[in-house]
């Protein structure tokens, strides 16, 4: 076995048997996982809330907003039903449930899920209700006044028989609405019943000038009929989510690589401190060359690198041929009909040697933390622009701005993934690609030299005496 | 007789600091060479230039038959001045791991970590991570780490600092068992008794030039004799006595002077000791003081030690 490999084995050996690099593996998914799952878990395990109207107005308003209520948790229903038929089935099964669900409602839109995915129909729950409503107490409903109703919703709303009262007073378009509540923040209901009341007065405003309720309901569902269409969509007309889906992949790809290049080059520095601080590198020096010892470290990092992002795309993709098939056959096919797997990887492989050379050769300058630091700060605030931008490449990855930032070789690991997928001009993909390629090798050329001064170097660095160390090496 | 390395008007700069001035001599083979001077004499800086980690600024080192020493890096073994292993790393994986990096397979590298732990009483101790072991024996970790190829040559750069004196034991013995099997040590220090029992060479750096080359007992032979009286006599007494130099004197715990007299090469002492006698001063003892290492490394190396 040759030193670089002997030396990349030591590297990749020494992270993996740790337990900090299984539980960083184990990290990130699940900080996702939860973030996404947190406020559904919170939807689904909250208490609906209980609410009981008053209404002072004699126009009835109570009940009618009562029924708005439950129609609005009817439509979330709905959309839950669309959202499952959506990552189950693909957009076909969702557009089919859709119209199912227009002509016969919760039922029909269930059978319709059915005919795509059986088992993802039988699977569906719909969301729990947000809100119960129960009939107000018999003093509040006896109550003459807003004054003498709030006293008595104070006294149930603190003694938790109900979580929150509304009470309605004034007419027609002065419409006063109280709502007690043991929530001090309750943001969702109370724009809820804001949208339900406003609603209803809208209704009526119109119907006192003469509008009929058919022809405002008529003119409530009046959308138009709109067609999103472009020469690139598959279909050559018509945009699908598949159409829209490699940019995402695009974003998210480059988001993945941006973080996967600089926790490599990050464990690389920081194994090259540890090296340096505990004088190992001199020992290194004397039995292997500069180009074994950085090109083994930065090999044996890259093998964690994949192994993490390996056991992630593995992962990842178990989930989704369980939960969302629709969306994994959709993903397969943006990530290798259009090649992009491969763009990927060559990017991957350029950012990862640029940064991860670059902190090698920096890392061998500083015997701890603090001094990688001071050098590496103003890098590290270069590396926080193209994530700021890469964002932008979803909506208009033909953007001027992005166009140029792509040029600039820091950011094109990182810029011309998030935007490969909306296919930029040749000229740019294969001119940042090159030039990506001839940066790599003249920062390994750089960082190599860095290192073997580095390494025998003593005392704090900055990044005036370490350029000048470098320079200056070769006199001898 | 064949030298294992030869200097040849080396020299080293870094800007305008003068490191190393113009040094050349040769490491003999098969042999133990102290390479001797006080902290800041050059001495790394030397040892780095041979060992190839450094360019040389001028002149030239030719290291087991090679201009360059990076050519023959698998048959040389080093320990550098500040000790370092990974930490978390049991000792038989780290010595398997540098000796493989000079070309010993790693199961052969496993099997002689385990022997050479064993002999120096560390077998308990060769799965256990590194961080857990004392001072000392973390160094032995490492010098059979340097060792576990079985170097042609072997540089050890203040190989005594931080070791204390059962572990400085065991050490004196370790370089005589290489050198014993036909390896050829340079080793640095600035401690010169172990050169003294040690060294069948050595080489003297002060300033950054090399200031003596040679075989110890020509080394002390820069110092000079001395007589030492010691009793209830004063200094002007002693510096009256024939055939002495400058005379320095010291107050003894339990009373008197103790007085050490420089003796020219011409002078063997009797004749001051005769008129000592005949003067009826009150000495309590005297010694004829043949010159340590030590002394001469003083004598040698001036102000700067």
């Amino acid at each position: 076995m040759s030193r670089l490999l002997r030396i990349a084995r030591r590297e990749y050996l020494a992270y993996v048997r740790t337990i900090g690099f299984w539980l960083s593996i184990v990290a990130l998914p699940l900080v996702i996982g939860v973030s996404a799952t947190a406020p559904l878990m919170m939807m689904k395990t909250a208490k609906p809330e209980r609410l009981a109207i008053v209404d002072l107005t004699g126009q009835n308003l109570g009940p009618a907003v009562a029924g708005a209520v439950v129609e609005d948790q009817n439509r979330a229903s709905a959309r839950a039903l669309r959202a499952a038929a959506l990552s189950a089935a693909g957009p076909k099964a969702q557009e089919a449930v859709g119209k199912a669900q227009a002509k016969g409602g919760e039922a029909a839109g269930r059978e319709a899920l059915a005919g795509f995915n059986p088992a993802a129909a039988a699977r569906f729950k719909p969301p729990r209700a947000k809100v119960i409503i129960l009939p107000a107490s018999p003093e509040a409903q006896a109550a003459a006044t807003p004054r003498e109703a709030g006293l008595v919703a104070r006294r149930d709303v603190a003694d938790k028989r109900l979580d929150s009262v509304l009470i309605l007073s004034g007419r027609d378009d002065a419409i006063v609405m109280d709502l007690w509540s043991r929530n001090l923040g309750a943001p969702v209901l109370e724009n809820d019943l804001r949208q339900a009341v406003g609603g209803l007065m809208r209704e009526r405003a119109l119907a006192r000038a003469g509008v009929s309720a058919q022809v405002l309901k008529a003119a409530d569902g009046l959308k138009p009929a709109f067609n999103s269409l472009s020469p690139k969509a598959a279909s050559g007309e018509k945009v699908s989510l598949r159409d829209r889906l490699p940019a995402i992949v695009g974003f998210a790809a480059g988001m993945l690589l941006w973080s996967m290049v600089l926790t490599g080059a990050s464990i690389l520095l920081n194994s090259v401190i540890e090296e340096k601080s505990s004088k190992i590198l001199e020992v290194l020096l004397s039995s292997a060359s500069v180009p074994e010892i950085m090109g083994g470290k930065i090999l044996g990092v890259a093998g964690l690198t994949l192994t993490v992002l390996g056991i992630w795309a593995m992962v990842g993709w178990l989930a989704l041929i369980n939960f969302a098939p629709g969306l994994a056959g959709d993903l397969a096919a943006v990530l290798l009909g259009k090649g992009l797997v491969f763009y990927f990887g060559a990017y991957l492989v350029g950012g990862y040697l640029m940064y991860a050379a670059l902190f090698a050769g920096i890392g061998a300058f500083c015997e701890s933390q603090r001094d990688a630091q001071t050098l590496l700060g103003p890098i590290m605030m270069v590396m926080t622009i193209p994530v700021v931008f890469m964002s932008q490449a979803i909506r208009s990855p033909d953007a001027p701005i992005l166009g140029a930032l792509s040029w600039f070789p820091p950011f094109t690991p990182f810029l011309m993934p998030a935007r490969i997928a909306s296919d930029p001009p040749l000229v740019q993909v294969v001119g940042t690609t090159v030039l990506m390629a001839v940066t790599v090798a003249a920062i390994i050329a750089f960082s190599t030299r860095a290192f073997h001064v580095g390494a025998l170097a003593t005392g704090k660095v900055n990044l005036k005496t370490l350029v000048g160390l470098i320079v200056r090496k070769q006199a001898g | 007789m064949v030298s294992a390395v030869n200097l040849e008007g080396v020299s080293k700069t870094y800007d305008d600091f003068h490191a190393v001035r113009d040094v050349s001599f040769e490491v003999p083979s098969g042999r133990i060479t102290g390479f001797l001077g006080p902290n800041g004499a050059g001495k790394t800086s030397t040892i780095r230039m041979i060992l190839g980690l450094l360019p040389v600024s001028a002149g030239e080192i030719t290291v087991l038959g090679a201009r360059d020493a990076t050519k023959v890096h698998e048959r040389i073994g080093f320990l550098p001045e500040e000790r370092g292993l990974y930490k978390r790393m049991t000792p038989i994986d780290a010595i398997a791991f540098f000796a493989g990096l000079k070309g010993v397979p790693e199961a052969e590298g496993r099997r002689r970590a385990k022997a050479m732990l064993e002999a120096q009483g560390l077998g308990f101790a060769m799965k256990r991570p590194i961080k857990d072991l004392s001072k000392g024996m973390a160094q032995k970790v490492q010098l059979i780490s340097a060792l576990a190829h079985e170097p042609e040559l072997v540089v050890l750069d203040e190989p005594f600092s931080g070791l204390d004196p059962v572990n400085q034991q065991a050490l004196e013995t370790m370089i005589r068992e290489i050198a014993a099997r036909g390896a050829t040590v340079l080793f640095s220090t600035h401690v010169m008794q172990h050169a003294e029992r040690l060294c069948d060479k050595v080489v003297l750096m002060a300033r950054g030039r090399k200031v003596f080359d040679g075989d110890v007992a020509t080394a002390r032979c820069a110092a000079p004799r001395a007589l030492v009286l010691e009793g209830d006599l004063l200094a002007e007494q002693v510096m009256a006595l024939p055939g002495l130099g400058a005379v320095t004197s010291e107050p003894l715990p339990d009373g008197g002077w103790r007085h050490v007299a420089v003796l020219p090469e011409t002078s063997a002492g009797q004749d001051a000791l005769k008129a000592a006698f005949a003067r009826d001063l009150a000495l309590r003892r005297f010694e004829l003081k043949e010159p340590s290492l030590h002394d001469a490394f003083i004598v040698l190396t001036g102000d700067q030690a």
